[in-house]
């Protein structure tokens, strides 16, 4: 909805800042077009110039008893889009003249002067101009001016002020209502499209139907999606080869390691041996099963990295699977220069924790297993579990000569990156 | 029947190997050795000799262990162990899960495999028997009868409670080896070791005044600290004292 009022929003702004250029636009081009009007003058156009009719009529003198035009008067006449003139005394009739067309009558009543001086005279539009001897009529060429007459009462002009008002918000309105049609048009054609994106980042896969003004919008994100589909496909087989792989030679490993193992404990256990062959025959029992404990090792590390590891989470109290896994060392014949304290703190000892109880016990058993191959002469290993918060914390200390410093600083490197992996892969 | 006696169908595809296990089982006792390198030599085999034991490789030429499983738990009932070089967790489980007695995975110790066989053999065949053989614990000078529960010394009986005996048994079932508090509650009440320790050590604490010379520094239900408990083994006890 946010989304919505933002495209609205810019909508109006848009059709509003349109409407202000056009008006402004418009505004300018037409006082453009005054001032050229203006500048250029009558040179190349018609002119209704009354100075002009006034100039005229001013250079009538009576001499004799016959009216006549001075010559400046006809100067200014030919300057003039005058083509013809008279003057027409109290009387009515015309007592001067000049280039009058035939059809012109020479005599007037009241009501001709009236008539012709709001319309035309036989179709010629005419000027008059009052000056002592009478009427001063002016034609100008037939089709070059139009003339009307403008009647209107007051109260009509009122109204129309009132109703350009009303037309002026109306068309505010209008206008409103047809961005908002339009935001809202565009929102609903755009809504799936942000639909796709936000499923696109989260990883899901796209399929949006392809029509409306958003076609090609939608086509080129079915696309993306259908190429990162494709990618994340090829990732993963690729994953999954690199782990099936991995499980392959972790399997093949196995069956002349099941050998060595095999033929070196007896070769242990053969008392015809003299000692020292015997103790070589240990170490290679041992360094095989070393060697087997890497090969799984590798296995499961390839497996939970490519995430083909199933977790099998269960609910369990991680004090007993301590004590389990502990007990297991000792079982299995712990040599008597270790020794493994198990400290679980009576708080602990209720909880329950969620976790995949098979990789956590070898997880346990990885840690002791450390402590017990770096001090071959011999060390305590303490593990104390307590409950901290709502979190159970589980500290394994030893006794022996401790992790070398470079070893730690790679470690909280690599587990530095552990941890943005992993939050990349969710 | 001895245990000795039993037969043992052995069925891996790798010569080698199958030769070193065959050494293995033979040195460990088990005279009566048949090996098969495929399923279907396995089941004509099977056939032939119906061993007590049949050890199972997953990986063979002709088809896959499990379903040679199926087919040969079909016909009889029995106990099959898996030998495996797969390690994932999910065969095992699966293995497991279609009722095989034993998972191991290569590479293996020759004792495990001899005591797992054992005890394989032992659980099927010989439980009546083992029972009889197990009723009477002898500890120095006390004899325990598993069977009665009841400890004699210096010709005075004297009873042990239904709980003490599901402890003691536990114990000697596993005599030699740490029992964890969990396995013991486990096995005596059926429940969580949270809220039995103090109940746990009464226990403990009253078998000892039973079985032990002075109950105080015990010499056979020893110990493991902040793990559980032990019933030392004879030879180990000698060595102590």
């Amino acid at each position: 909805m946010r989304s919505l009022w933002r495209i609205g929003s810019r909508y109006m702004l848009t059709a509003v800042l349109v409407t202000l250029l056009l008006i402004a636009a418009n505004f300018s081009v037409f006082l453009y077009w005054c001032y050229q009007t203006v500048r250029e003058g009558g040179e190349n156009r018609v002119y209704f110039g009354r100075e002009r009719m006034e100039a005229v009529s001013a250079q009538i003198i009576l001499e004799d008893g016959e009216y006549r035009l001075s010559p400046e008067g006809y100067g200014i006449l030919e300057e003039s889009n005058f083509v013809w003139a008279m003057l027409v005394d109290p009387e009515g009739n015309v007592v001067w003249s000049h280039e009058l067309p035939p059809e012109i009558p020479l005599h007037y009543e009241l009501a001709d002067i009236a008539v012709l001086s709001r319309w035309y005279l036989k179709d010629y539009p005419v000027g008059v101009w009052k000056n002592s001897f009478g009427l001063m009529i002016y034609g100008f060429a037939k089709d070059s001016f139009a003339r009307y007459s403008l009647v209107s009462d007051l109260r009509t002009l009122d109204s129309l002020l009132s109703y350009a008002r009303t037309a002026l918000l109306l068309n505010m309105l209008l206008l409103l209502a047809l961005v908002l049609i339009l935001a809202w048009r565009f929102y609903r054609s755009l809504k799936p499209v942000e639909q796709g994106i936000l499923k696109l980042s989260g990883g899901e896969t796209v399929e949006l139907q392809e029509k409306g003004s958003v076609k090609e919008l939608a086509r080129r994100l079915n696309q993306t999606s259908a190429s990162l589909r494709e990618k994340d496909e090829k990732l993963r087989r690729r994953d999954d080869a690199r782990t099936d792989w991995i499980a392959g030679v972790s399997h093949d490993i196995r069956m002349p390691l099941a050998l060595i193992t095999g033929y070196s404990d007896e070769l242990m256990h053969d008392e015809r041996l003299p000692g020292e062959s015997r103790w070589k025959a240990e170490a290679i029992r041992q360094q095989s099963m070393v060697l087997k404990e890497l090969v799984e090792n590798l296995n499961l590390t390839s497996k939970l990295e490519y995430h083909s590891q199933p977790l099998n989470k269960t609910i369990f109290s991680p004090a007993v699977a301590l004590r389990e896994c502990v007990a297991e060392y000792y079982n299995q014949g712990l040599r008597e220069a270790y020794e493994i304290n198990l400290a679980v703190q009576r708080e602990a000892e209720q909880e329950r924790i969620c976790a995949d109880r098979g990789l956590l016990l070898r997880l346990f058993r990885n840690l002791i297993g450390n402590s017990i191959r770096h001090n071959p002469e011999g060390c305590r290993v303490m593990i104390a579990l307590d409950s901290v918060g709502d979190t159970v914390r589980c500290r394994f200390t030893d006794t022996g000569q401790g992790i070398p410093e470079e070893i730690v600083v790679s470690m909280g490197e690599r587990m530095g990156k552990g941890e943005r992996g992993s939050r990349n892969g969710k | 029947m001895k245990l000795y006696d039993c037969k043992i169908l052995l069925v891996d595809d790798n010569k080698e190997l199958l030769a070193m296990t065959e050494d293995i089982l033979k040195r460990s006792g088990y005279d009566l050795v048949v090996t098969a390198g495929s399923c279907k030599e396995a089941e004509r085999k099977f056939e032939e000799e119906r061993p007590q034991l049949v050890i199972l490789d997953i990986m063979l030429p002709d088809g896959d262990g499990f379903t040679l499983f199926r087919t040969l738990r079909e016909r009889s009932q029995a106990p099959i162990l898996f030998l495996s070089a797969r390690d994932e967790d999910n065969d095992r489980l699966f293995g497991l899960g279609l009722g095989a007695d034993d998972y191991i995975t290569k590479p293996f110790l020759p004792q495990e495999l001899a005591l797992r066989v054992n005890a394989i053999l032992k659980r099927s065949y010989f439980s009546a028997q083992s029972m009889e053989l197990e009723e009477l614990l002898i500890l120095g000078a006390r004899r325990i009868s598993l069977r009665n529960a009841t400890v004699e010394y210096e010709g005075q009986s004297v009873s042990l409670t239904a709980k003490e005996l599901l402890l003691l048994q536990k114990l000697y079932h596993n005599r030699g080896n740490i029992v964890t508090f969990d396995a013991l509650c486990q096995a005596a009440w059926n429940d969580n070791y949270y809220g039995y320790e103090n109940v746990l050590m009464v226990h403990i604490r009253h078998l000892r005044e039973k079985i032990e010379e002075d109950p105080s520094h015990p010499q056979y239900l020893l110990t493991a600290r902040g793990l559980g408990y032990r019933l030392a083994v004879e030879r180990e006890r000698k060595g102590a004292s």
